[in-house]
């Protein structure tokens, strides 16, 4: 074999080699992403099943009681989600994004929750992402920090509609009829916020589609407390 | 198939004396042994000396059902769910694998049922059973959240969908009592018409 030949194979074998050692080096980082995110997805779930107890009982104690438990079962994931910011190097934060989005979703789910059921109001993306330990979505700086995605955010409000809508009908029967009034005031102003929005054919799309039956609950169980003058 | 014809002999407790349900329950509790020694027996035998989760798929459907029956029985005999160590595996055959995912799907399962129990008791006029099977039913869905729903190879690739089948049928529930609540609350108010002369 002439020398030219020689010298190409060895180059072909170096291209490689480097390539290999990149995917291994990137397969470990998706290795110990996935087992946080894993982990995170187990944790994600306390808050809102400490805060599902008020379809059982939703006097004033109750609720306090629930966010308070919510609250502290907040914190170890709040924990991890700064561990799992530690193990993604700088600008790689959409890389893995699909692997941890669906318990950022329900923590988002969880902390709009609690700031509806304390004062009927909306938690910002900010005040969200500020109390979940991640940046907003404004100051991503090019995707290097954890920082709380918008179309995550929106989920997760969506996620709450449907909890919601749920709640007003367990209201009514552990014997709050005051609440539907509330939830819907919350729920109309959230379906206005959401209409406003150009969606793109993606999972966000299909979510928000099921809003309308969402909203239609919650309608319907306001039209029957105030036609009965429950409240 | 038999534990099928188990669940559906159950659902006539609905709405019946208490006497009759008692016989219901008698009746379904000793055809249950017969049919644990008539068919599970034979094969926890076939099986002894094997590698249990070898041959787990080929009765593990057939498991659940009866785990369903099990569970539904127990429910409408005590109001409480039968427990995996204590309960399941006490009945079966000491040689039969009874996994966790076996349990976890059949008491899904069984939440389905609970919810066509509340719905009948609620159309007959029963509206102790509904409030009953609610919170049941609400406590089992929320500890049933709390299990991953994916997982290796050999988890229930069906269990996401059941959550959901169970989220739906825990849905409906609430909407019975819900509507129940409302017309206790309507009949309480009604006011009887005064005739004057």
């Amino acid at each position: 074999a002439s020398p030219a030949t020689d010298s190409n194979a060895t180059g072909i074998e170096a291209e490689f080699q480097l390539y290999l050692n990149q995917l291994a080096a990137d397969l470990a980082t998706v290795e110990s992403v996935k087992a946080t995110a894993a982990e995170l997805t187990k944790l994600a779930q306390l808050p809102l099943q400490a805060l599902r107890c008020i379809h059982r009982s939703c006097d004033t104690n109750s609720i306090s009681k629930a966010i308070d438990e919510a609250r502290a079962a907040l914190q170890p994931s709040i924990d991890l989600l700064a561990k799992l910011g530690q193990q993604m190097p700088a600008g790689t934060y959409y890389k893995y994004h699909q692997l941890w989005r669906e318990p950022v979703q329900q923590l988002c789910m969880a902390v709009t929750f609690i700031s509806f059921l304390e004062s009927d109001r909306l938690l910002s993306l900010e005040d969200a992402a500020s109390q979940l330990g991640m940046a907003g979505d404004s100051d991503g700086g090019g995707g290097s920090t954890l920082h709380l995605d918008l179309e995550d955010y929106l989920f997760g409000l969506l996620l709450l509609a449907s909890e919601l809508a749920r709640l007003s009908v367990n209201a009514v029967t552990a014997g709050r009829p005051d609440l539907p009034r509330r939830v819907a005031d919350f729920a109309r102003h959230l379906e206005a916020g959401f209409r406003l929005l150009n969606f793109k054919n993606d999972a966000l799309r299909r979510r928000y589609d099921g809003l309308k039956y969402d909203m239609r609950k919650i309608e319907e169980v306001l039209y029957d407390v105030t036609v009965r003058k429950l409240e | 198939m038999e534990s099928k014809r188990l669940i559906f002999t159950l659902h006539r407790v609905a709405g019946a004396s208490d006497e009759e349900r008692l016989a219901v329950l008698t009746e379904v509790s000793q055809r249950l042994d017969k049919l644990i020694a008539s068919k599970l027996l034979p094969i926890s035998s076939e099986l002894t000396g094997q590698d249990p989760w070898e041959y787990r798929r080929a009765y593990s459907p057939g498991l659940q059902e009866l785990i369903e029956a099990m569970t539904f029985l127990e429910f409408l005999s005590t109001g409480r769910l039968l427990s995996l160590s204590g309960g399941v595996r006490d009945r079966l055959p000491s040689g039969l694998l009874v996994s966790q995912f076996d349990y976890l799907l059949g008491v899904c399962d069984l939440s389905g049922e609970l919810m066509r129990l509340a719905l009948n008791a609620a159309a007959k006029a029963d509206f102790d059973t509904p409030e009953r099977v609610l919170a049941f039913l609400q406590k089992l869905l929320g500890c049933c959240e709390t299990v991953p729903d994916r997982g290796p190879d050999w988890f229930p690739k069906d269990f996401a969908g059941k959550l959901e089948t169970m989220r739906q049928s825990v849905e409906k529930v609430e909407t019975v009592c819900y509507q129940q609540c409302l017309r206790c609350i309507e009949e309480s108010n009604i006011q009887l018409p005064v005739v004057t002369h």
